[in-house]
């Protein structure tokens, strides 16, 4: 991981990064990190209240969901109280004193990335757990990492950049067979 | 009544008056007892007697999570249920592994106890302290899978757990199971109680949290339990191919039990560990909470049923040879088949094979199955006797009733080819050259069962440390005796800590090394408890709790009828020798078994002689109320129960 | 002389099968030193503190178990093959 993954600023975010060639590499469906997640910040173990959620389907299908961090938030634009605040390492958080529970936010986000309170209907999102977010310290698949757009765009250009090269030698080779053909 | 860990409260379920009652255990029981598989069995004891009808409306079914489940704890992902064993009549029960019980938890309740029978089928939706019974006409008759999804469209919350039942439990056949979609409550008949009640699904959705009494402390310890798991070259394997690397260990030792348990050599290949992760794993998957991730749904990915999926664990694999499945293929479309009726893998695959010997001896005929003829190996025959079975459609509906059952109706001798222990079918590997494998499944208290013990702690064991623990070196040899008893009974406790705090036997205890197993199994799991609950425990509390709960099953088993002569073995294992593979000619001795059988009895304090329970040892364990049970039953019945 | 070792099931990645050269008249306890050298720093799955074979680990030689307190006597001859097979019992 770069340097800037680990400098807390408002575009690092925790991010699902599966290797997609392994059986091994998909997140696995076994919901430590919400558990874990909600005993740390809510106090109790239920994965309702977690702010990263798993996402099941069948066969075999989980997907981590948890909050992407914009740089300009539509939860916080859509919220009417304000109750959207940064804490002190700049991330953003609701207040729960603040917050009415109207579901502003829910609908504005759209990653499905708030998580709604069953019991008192009020909103959160993932803080980052101050730097550290125990669901990548405790993921046993080892597959949400910490993530800034910026890594990520590198990464991904670099992947790009393999196949289009990959694209423009077929081309190339192409091209010459025609050229030979030609003559 | 608050209590770290814990939901607090208890619901009970009157399905005949459609009344929902919440209570509270008393606080003893959980002092005692800890919880799942523990509150599970005293309750029943307290619930049902020798009279009780395990199909009656009387009856009680038991759900209830281990003490850490639905908390952060590593692999503590099992819930018991438990009944009254429908195919032994003894004590009952049944374990999964997946989301029910943490939903039971969040909820609020420790336990579930559903009783009486509803007029019309129905479903149960359970939504913290509210309960509704809802009409289930429209889903009876579906299949398993067909019933989750139809109950989930018509719910506003995806995040609801389902635990229901097939076709098989609706039709009362006596190895039904109950299903959450991600995990099976498998043996003694746990979906033919559900049914019984008219009962097609328990749906749960709980808003509460449990909350754990020191989480930094919890959290280090789960690092310490996860450091072991990367070290464990027990475990390292199970990422990468899940139960199904148990393969090797089987070819090499030639323990198959293939073909209704008689072949040692069988034609594994296409049902190796490589064809499964290659050809048909869709990804390492977890029950809830386990880093070890050794689940794997299945998929045929070409040919006729291209797309079709299952679970495949161990044990379809160890049964589907038990029927001479031998292609890959096959045995994903004849679990599926099992999965989708609700059926027992275990116990269908045996009564299925024995099915299947008795036409190859000339004991049952093509009449007998509606003009086919059934031989080992033919998936597409299994599959129309699966179907005969579940709607007990002619021949179908003897074997509906277990082997045991099926062998005394048909008579003719075939009751030599029913492998079953106490009417329970037998389950994992041939026992024959392994004696103390024997005995094991023979003490279990819910009839045949290679889970209630760890008699594999042979294999992990140095000779020293086998002579430290066990009073013999002899402990740490497969062929050995002396010793054996004492370590039985030392890993029967050791895995019903599990069982109480709802962690797993595979990932939490089983290991490479005794160090390993102990560090994890006791000291970790005493750590968890105490971190969670707040309550200090060291690892001999935990086996002391266990080995409470252990004896209160056993005294379940005395009222009910069984002694000493019950916990034995099918008598193939003692007369006919395996054939052919590495362990051609092995049977069990009878000596041998004898006395392993005996100095295990002794290690548990009872009585070696007859096999019962002390009543020095009951009252040592703070079980003067069941002790109480068992004289009073003593002197009604005129027979001995205790000595 | 070559000795062809096998691990089961397979608990290093990518070297479950491979042939070790020993000097003649080796034991098995030779070619379990000498594979947990070949090991490196995965030997830890094979041996434990005091570099013996984890008790959980199983011989077999040319598809034949061997008794842990006979390694030392067993001695090996050109073209053996050894597989160690971590014990895997139950259902």
């Amino acid at each position: 991981m770069g340097k800037e993954a680990n400098e807390i600023n408002t575009s690092t975010r925790v991010e699902y990064v599966p290797r997609v060639g392994e059986l091994e590499g998909w997140c696995s469906g076994c919901r430590i990190c919400e558990t874990i997640c909600s005993m740390y910040n809510e106090g109790i173990s239920n994965p309702k209240i977690s702010r990263i959620k798993i996402i099941s389907w069948e066969p075999s299908i989980d997907v981590p969901i948890v909050c992407k961090q914009c740089v300009e938030p539509l939860c916080a634009k859509s919220c009417p109280v304000e109750a959207f605040k940064k804490n002190d390492n700049g991330i953003l958080e609701v207040d729960q004193e603040l917050c009415i529970g109207c579901g502003a936010c829910v609908e504005s986000c759209p990653f499905g990335a708030i998580t709604v309170n069953p019991i008192t209907g009020k909103m959160s999102k993932c803080n980052l757990c101050g730097g550290q977010p125990l669901c990548i310290e405790y993921c046993p698949a080892d597959v949400i990492k910490l993530m800034t757009s910026k890594l990520r765009e590198t990464e991904k250009a670099e992947e790009w950049a393999k196949v289009l090269q990959k694209q423009k030698e077929i081309a190339g080779k192409k091209a010459k067979e025609q050229c030979a053909g030609g003559e | 009544m608050a209590k770290h860990g814990y939901g607090g409260k208890i619901l009970r379920i009157d399905l005949t008056e459609q009344k929902a009652t919440i209570d509270c255990l008393p606080s003893e029981y959980y002092e005692m007892y800890l919880g799942g598989r523990g509150f599970n069995s005293r309750l029943l004891f307290d619930m049902a007697g020798p009279q009780t009808d395990p199909l009656s409306p009387e009856a009680p079914l038991i759900f209830a999570p281990g003490a850490l489940h639905g908390t952060p704890v590593p692999t503590a992902s099992r819930t018991t249920a438990t009944i009254k064993n429908v195919l032994s009549g003894g004590h009952g029960d049944s374990h999964g592994g997946g989301f029910i019980g943490s939903e039971i938890k969040y909820a609020g309740y420790d336990v579930v106890i559903i009783t009486g029978k509803a007029e019309k089928p129905v479903w149960l939706m359970i939504n913290d302290e509210k309960v509704d019974f809802c009409d289930a006409s429209d889903l009876w008759g579906k299949k398993t899978k067909e019933t989750q999804e139809a109950i989930r469209k018509k719910l506003p919350s995806k995040k609801v757990q389902i635990a229901c039942i097939g076709p098989a439990g609706e039709n009362l056949v006596k190895y039904a199971v109950i299903t959450d979609g991600v995990a099976t409550f498998g043996r003694t008949g746990v979906g033919a109680v559900m049914g019984s009640k008219n009962l097609k699904a328990l749906v749960v959705y709980g808003t509460g949290g449990i909350t754990i009494h020191d989480p930094s402390r919890l959290l280090k310890a789960i690092k310490e339990y996860n450091n072991i798991v990367k070290q464990d070259p027990y475990l390292i394997p199970a990422v990468t191919f899940g139960s199904t690397r148990f393969m090797w260990h089987r070819v090499k030792y030639g323990v198959h039990g293939a073909c209704n348990w008689r072949l040692g050599e069988f034609d594994w290949e296409g049902l190796s560990p490589e064809i499964f992760r290659e050809k048909h794993a869709v990804k390492a998957t977890s029950c809830p909470m386990c880093p070890v991730r050794c689940r794997r749904d299945m998929m045929i990915r070409e040919g006729e049923h291209k797309g079709e999926y299952t679970k495949v664990e161990w044990e379809s694999i160890a049964r589907s040879m038990t029927m001479g499945i031998t292609d890959s293929i096959d045995l994903i479309r004849v679990i599926g088949a099992f999965n989708e009726m609700g059926l027992d893998i275990e116990s269908a695959g045996d009564t299925i094979a024995f099915a299947m010997e008795c036409f190859e001896k000339g004991i049952l005929t093509k009449e007998d199955f509606d003009g086919l003829s059934p031989a080992f190996g033919d998936a597409e025959l299994i599959l129309k006797i699966i179907k005969m079975i579940t709607y007990r459609q002619g021949i179908g509906n003897l074997l509906a009733d277990g082997c045991y059952r099926a062998s005394l109706a048909i008579g003719k001798g075939s009751e030599k080819y029913a492998m079953h222990i106490k009417g329970v079918e037998v389950t994992a590997a041939d026992p024959r050259g392994m004696p103390v494998r024997a005995v094991s499944y023979a003490t279990s208290t819910r009839g045949s069962d290679h889970l209630r013990s760890n008699p594999y702690v042979e294999e992990m064991a140095t000779p020293e440390e086998a002579e430290l623990m066990f009073g013999s070196r002899e402990a740490a040899d497969l062929k050995g005796v002396a010793g054996k008893g004492r370590m039985l009974k030392w890993s029967e406790d050791l895995v019903t800590i599990g069982d109480l705090l709802g962690l797993c036997k595979w990932a939490f205890y089983r290991s490479a090394t005794m160090e390993y197993l102990c560090d994890k199994g006791l000291r970790l799991a005493a750590e968890f408890y105490s971190a969670v609950t707040g309550r200090e425990m060291t690892g001999e509390e935990l086996m002391l709790a266990a080995e409470r709960v252990y004896n209160i099953e056993k005294a379940f088993n005395v009222r009910t009828g069984f002694r000493k002569k019950d916990d034995t073995i099918p008598e193939r294992f003692f007369t006919e020798p395996i054939k052919g593979g590495p362990g051609d000619g092995n049977i069990v001795e009878r000596n041998k078994f004898n006395t392993i059988l005996e100095e295990y009895y002794e290690a548990r304090g009872w009585d070696p002689s007859t096999g019962l329970q002390t009543r020095a040892k009951l009252e040592q364990l703070g079980l003067s109320e069941i002790k109480n049970v068992l004289e009073k039953d003593q002197r009604e019945k005129n027979t001995i129960m205790l000595v | 002389m070559k000795i062809i070792v096998r691990i089961l099931p397979p608990v290093i990645n990518d070297q479950n099968e491979f042939v070790v050269e020993l000097a003649e008249g080796s034991s098995v306890s030779d070619l379990i030193d000498k594979t947990t050298q070949l090991l490196g720093d995965k030997k830890n799955v094979l041996v434990n503190e005091e570099k013996k074979l984890m008790p959980a680990w199983r011989v077999f030689l040319n598809d034949r178990l061997l008794d842990s307190s006979n390694y030392f006597k067993t001695s090996l001859v050109q073209g053996d093959t050894v597989v160690f097979l971590l014990a895997l019992a139950g259902g």
